[in-house]
């Protein structure tokens, strides 16, 4: 989304006979999200009847509710949880020598290198009631736990694949930071752990916050992870959505809890549009333009 | 740590080494500066005297050798303990602060009670003419006035020693002069110790109360910029700082013999004590120059005159600077505007100055020079 944004600035005159390239895109676009999308949308609001039951089931359901509900909770989980993780990463990272650099992007890419349903699977063999996690604790002596199935488990699959998307817009945002002013602060008698929440921290806030958005909005959208690692009585939106429409045949439903979905990813983009704006920041890269 | 008004404090290096890897930036510093002085380390870029300045502020440790400040050993403070003001290179604003948070940071770091602070704040803003911009980001100032509040940050809490590295070498020269004035005025009104980095040496000249000669690594001399001028300890300061003609030639006997067999007399004040392989310097604007065509009998005003080709002429207001090829060196010699200038280039000119003015160097061959 970033890349349309920026690309639209020098753009501005006339694009000429090369126009006609943007076609392709735009006829993908238009084909394959726009008008699903306003069908959905449709359908949410005419089936099975035209009115709004399908949203007063949304809202008063205790199942649609709490499902709503969960999600959201996950994906701030999620988001917390992979910036607290990423940080550190990244600001080793930005700071290390180009080599070192370059093998910390690979490590943080790896989980591209492999498909998700391998991903998953590979993580129901560790954490698998008899699993690799659970053999290792009970050889030592320690109690097993009962990871797959609950949310921690979903938690786990979702940060490792969400990793990247947090680590490169931080490290993009920390790279351009001069590293004199954090060392001014310490010249002006700041602690060198206050020199960084005082100043490095609030610097770097920028890429943060725009690794969280994208993580915050992929993790609404997870499906495999929760449907393989989770417990299907804690569903998440994109797994009831699924529900509704394959198993139910009940498109009206469905559509509602779409609607609730791209609603929410509204609101997040508005909400660190806010923030970013109340801060005076300016935002780092958004989206997977140097993923 | 106190927000009283503290005069400046003396600073001793003693035989400060630092090394980096094989490399050795810097080799046995030995410095003396007094309180309130204004010191300004000068040298090209790679001489050792930021690494010196980095060594004070604490960003890089000794490898060898003491600093002390005020008595009190700096070695093994670090940097947060140092109680210096500095001014960065670049400035290194905090970007995401207004002007008046930014200039408060030093103070809220000493616990300086609010409002103890906000006074403090807005004497400094006045001091340095921010007063109207305190609630401005960084990022909405002109190069001249981030430095200002680089400097007002720097100066709020009365450091006893205030480091200034590079301060002014991203701006424009007109704004560069006003601001050094402005420093030389601060530095005054607060008696502070100041020591300043600078590769430029009009700068050097213009603000400091000594300077200190830096070259690969080494102090090669430390005096007043009128000691430095007139009386350059080697051939390296008298290139760096101000321009000269220079002959390359032997020094025996009191006299200067040229490579090419002129002999020279000298300065029979200036007791040298060596003799061997030596430059002789003369300052610009002590050399007379004529055409050697239109003139025959210049070499009366002058006790000692050689002849040259003139190789470039370029006109600075008030007077005019001769670029001369001599047989055995060259350089610049300044003469007074007359209206025009006194040869073509290309033509043969007479050079002549008085014994006095000449001063001899002696070569430098290797690391150390000849004498001690």
């Amino acid at each position: 989304m970033a890349a349309e944004t920026v690309a639209a600035k020098p753009a501005r005159r006339s694009l000429g006979p090369y126009g006609i390239l943007v076609v392709p895109v735009v006829v993908i676009v238009l084909v394959a999200f726009v008008v699903p999308t306003v069908l959905v949308l449709i359908r949410s609001v005419t089936e099975p009847e035209l009115g709004l039951q399908n949203f007063q089931w949304l809202l008063t359901s205790e199942t649609a509710v709490d499902v709503i509900i969960r999600t959201f909770q996950l994906a701030g989980l999620a988001t917390l949880l992979t910036a607290v993780i990423a940080y550190p990463y990244a600001y080793v990272m930005a700071t290390a020598g180009p080599k070192m650099q370059a093998a910390m992007t690979l490590i943080v890419l790896l989980p591209f290198w492999s498909s998700m349903m391998v991903r998953t699977f590979a993580w129901i063999i560790i954490l698998q009631n008899n699993g690799v996690l659970n053999t290792m604790l009970s050889s030592l002596g320690l109690p097993t736990i009962q990871l797959l199935g609950t949310q921690t488990a979903v938690l786990i699959g979702m940060v490792q694949v969400l990793m990247p998307f947090m680590v490169l817009p931080m490290v993009s945002v920390m790279r351009s930071i001069d590293m004199r002013i954090p060392l001014a602060a310490q010249t002006f008698g700041a602690r060198p752990i206050k020199a960084f929440f005082t100043v490095y921290l609030p610097m770097s806030l920028p890429g943060v916050l725009s690794g969280a958005l994208i993580v915050f909005i992929l993790s609404l959208g997870f499906y495999v992870v929760p449907a393989l690692l989770g417990s299907p009585r804690q569903q998440i939106l994109p797994n009831a959505l699924f529900n509704q429409i394959r198993d139910l045949n009940n498109w009206g439903s469905g559509g509602a809890l779409a609607v609730a979905l791209l609603f929410t990813v509204g609101m997040a983009f508005v909400l660190v549009y806010l923030v970013t704006k109340a801060l005076g920041l300016k935002l780092g890269p958004v989206g997977g333009s140097q993923v | 740590m106190t927000s009283e008004q503290t005069p400046g404090a003396a600073l001793e290096l003693d035989g400060v080494t630092k090394n980096f890897g094989s490399f050795t930036a810097i080799q046995d510093v030995t410095l003396s500066i007094e309180p309130g002085e204004f010191i300004t380390f000068l040298g090209p870029s790679g001489s050792g005297k930021t690494t010196t300045l980095n060594c004070i502020a604490g960003f890089e440790d000794v490898t060898a050798g003491e600093i002390t400040l005020a008595g009190q050993s700096l070695t093994d403070q670090p940097v947060h303990r140092r109680n210096l003001g500095m001014v960065f290179q670049g400035y290194a604003l905090f970007p995401h602060m207004s002007v008046e948070k930014n200039v408060a940071y030093p103070l809220k770091q000493r616990k300086v009670p609010k409002a103890q602070r906000e006074k403090d704040v807005t004497a400094t803003l006045e001091k340095v003419g921010l007063t109207e911009f305190r609630h401005r980001l960084p990022s909405q100032l002109s190069g001249g006035q981030r430095q200002r509040v680089a400097l007002a940050r720097a100066i709020c809490f009365n450091p006893p020693l205030l480091l200034m590295d590079e301060p002014l070498s991203a701006l424009d020269k007109a704004l560069r002069e006003q601001l050094q004035q402005e420093i030389r005025r601060i530095h005054r009104d607060l008696g502070t110790t100041v020591v300043f980095v600078t590769h430029d040496q009009d700068e050097a000249l213009a603000l400091s109360d000594r300077i200190v000669v830096f070259n690969k690594g080494k102090v090669v001399q430390v005096g007043t910029p009128r000691e430095l001028y007139l009386q350059p300890e080697n051939v390296f300061v008298s290139e760096f700082v101000g321009e000269s003609l220079m002959i390359s030639g032997d020094y025996r006997n009191s006299q200067f013999h040229s490579d090419s067999g002129t002999v020279f007399a000298t300065d029979t004040t200036q007791e040298l004590g060596w003799t061997g392989p030596a430059q002789m310097m003369i300052r610009p604007e002590n050399i007379s120059i004529h055409d050697a065509a239109a003139s025959a009998d210049t070499a009366a005003t002058g006790e000692c005159s050689v002849t040259g080709f003139l190789e470039d002429i370029t006109y600075v207001g008030n007077a005019v600077k001769y670029r001369v090829g001599l047989p055995d060196g060259g350089g610049i010699v300044r003469a007074e505007d007359i209206g025009g200038e006194v040869a073509d280039i290309g033509s043969e000119v007479t050079l002549s100055w008085a014994a006095a003015d000449a001063r001899i160097l002696a070569k430098e061959t290797s690391e150390e020079p000849a004498h001690a």
